[in-house]
């Protein structure tokens, strides 16, 4: 009996000893945070998605409190959650458009193999073996490294095919975009019409040897565009998609047929915002 | 020179994770990149020279007194748990470096097994103050140096081709066991 109560005894007293350090310590250490930080924090999606920059909501949200970082830059705040934190900050907060993931390469299934890759079946590694014996050094080698880091389910994916991302699933957070070894997948503005399925910066020349559905820098579309939208960048067709209004001429004149428009079913860009 | 044989014995030869099989969930839980084992190791670490510490005042000056040896597992486990709770405290309101850096590796190895046993070796072992807190710093930077090899290698594996039924755990499994049969042949280094 005497054990027992001994027992019990010490460790009361040590559990009551250390409880009591423990309150005052965190009375002593109390560090101040920002309220507004939580407040923030609820109104974020909560995805940690770190399309923002941040690795998480949290440190975010206490960043737009401390630092004055911007509140839009979150890739899914909706309109009335950026005011909610606008009426919090006491700031204007202007939302900016959503934006997209698109894939800049039809050609990953059809363009010319220099040999059957036959290893660790994941672009990132495929890269590193002469880009998984494709002869195109700007094309979707098709092994999904996208599917795998999308959060949002908005890629679908099928072996030896150009993943596919869902414009309504997609929040723009560019995960993928980061992700890609070869640098085709690009963030665009979900209203935007007009895009230019392919990457490379090869000359023509090579690129109608290896690819039947590649760039050949023609300048077809640039000489049609009646906005002067369309320009050649660093051997790349960009379109400015501030000055683009959708007219299809580009899409007309390409004779590859590779500028394609994001919205085809009637509705257009209204349909997935 | 005895200390220096304490430290070194338990840095390799009796690793905690490879030769007494202790802290395992961490080993094979944060060993999936190199930045998070790192933090992990330098948690632990520094987890284990202060709790050897404490728990061996403890154990000289309450348990031993009070002659309840017997309590040693549950009183440490609290004890180590307080500790870490107010080591976080101050931590958190004197350097957010370093609390960006520990994060949130310092709460996870509270109740960390690696941390329990190094606190009851030092007694069973009859150690003196200066030899328990040296053992658990070396048994800390052991775990440290196996955590990093660790995640080094699984860093490494993620990029090779592995049959899809060894895939994850398995292969990671046999790599750790494997380590420890490499570690086997640091025995009999201070037996001469």
């Amino acid at each position: 009996m005497g054990t027992i109560a001994v027992s019990a005894l010490i460790l009361c007293v040590c559990g009551l000893l250390a409880g009591a350090a423990l309150a005052l310590a965190s009375r002593a250490f109390a560090v101040q945070m920002d309220p507004r930080i939580e407040k923030i924090e609820a109104v974020l999606p909560g995805a940690n998605c770190s399309g923002c920059g941040s690795p998480s909501c949290f440190v975010y949200a206490s960043r737009i409190v401390n630092e004055g970082a911007s509140p839009n830059l979150c890739v899914q705040l909706r309109g009335e959650a950026a005011e909610e934190i606008g009426r919090l900050l006491g700031r204007e907060v202007t939302l900016r458009e959503r934006q997209v993931a698109v894939v800049k390469c039809y050609g990953g299934p059809v363009s010319k193999k220099l040999f059957s890759y036959g290893g660790f079946q994941s672009c990132r590694v495929a890269a590193y073996y002469s880009g998984g014996g494709n002869a195109c050094e700007y094309n979707c080698m098709t092994l999904g490294d996208c599917f795998q880091v999308c959060q949002f389910g908005a890629i679908t994916h099928t072996r030896g095919l150009t993943p596919r991302i869902d414009p309504k699933m997609c929040t723009g957070c560019g995960r993928c975009v980061r992700e890609c070894p070869r640098n085709i997948i690009r963030l665009v503005p979900v209203s935007a019409r007009a895009h230019v399925a392919c990457s490379s910066r090869d000359k023509g020349s090579v690129v109608r040897s290896i690819c039947p559905v590649g760039c050949i820098s023609c300048l077809k579309c640039v000489n049609a565009c009646p906005q002067q939208a369309i320009e050649l960048k660093n051997g790349l067709i960009e379109i400015d998609y501030a000055k683009c209004t959708a007219c299809g001429e580009c899409l007309r004149t390409c004779p590859r047929g590779i500028i394609v428009d994001l919205h085809p079913d009637p509705g257009g860009p209204e349909a997935v915002k | 020179m005895e200390l220096l044989a304490v430290f070194f014995s338990v840095l390799i030869v009796n690793n905690f994770i490879l030769a007494k099989f202790l802290g395992l969930c961490p080993f094979f839980g944060v060993s999936r990149d190199l930045r998070s084992a790192a933090s992990m190791g330098l948690a632990v670490t520094f987890v284990m020279t202060a709790a050897s510490a404490v728990t061996w005042a403890v154990n000289d000056h309450v348990l031993e007194p009070c002659g309840v040896m017997y309590l040693q597992t549950i009183v440490f486990i609290l004890v180590i748990a307080t500790l870490v709770q107010f080591v976080e405290l101050v931590i958190k309101k004197l350097s957010p470096m370093l609390q960006r850096v520990l994060g949130i590796y310092l709460p996870l190895i509270t109740t960390n097994c690696a941390v329990l046993g190094v606190c009851l070796l030092n007694i069973k072992q009859n150690m003196s103050l200066a030899e328990a807190v040296v053992h658990g710093f070396g048994g800390g930077l052991g775990f440290a140096l196996v955590i990093c090899i660790m995640a080094g290698i699984r860093e490494r594996l993620q990029m090779s081709r592995v049959p899809l039924a060894m895939q994850g755990m398995p292969i990671s499994f046999i790599t750790g066991s494997l380590m420890a049969l490499a570690f086997l042949g640091f025995h009999g280094l201070f037996a001469g």
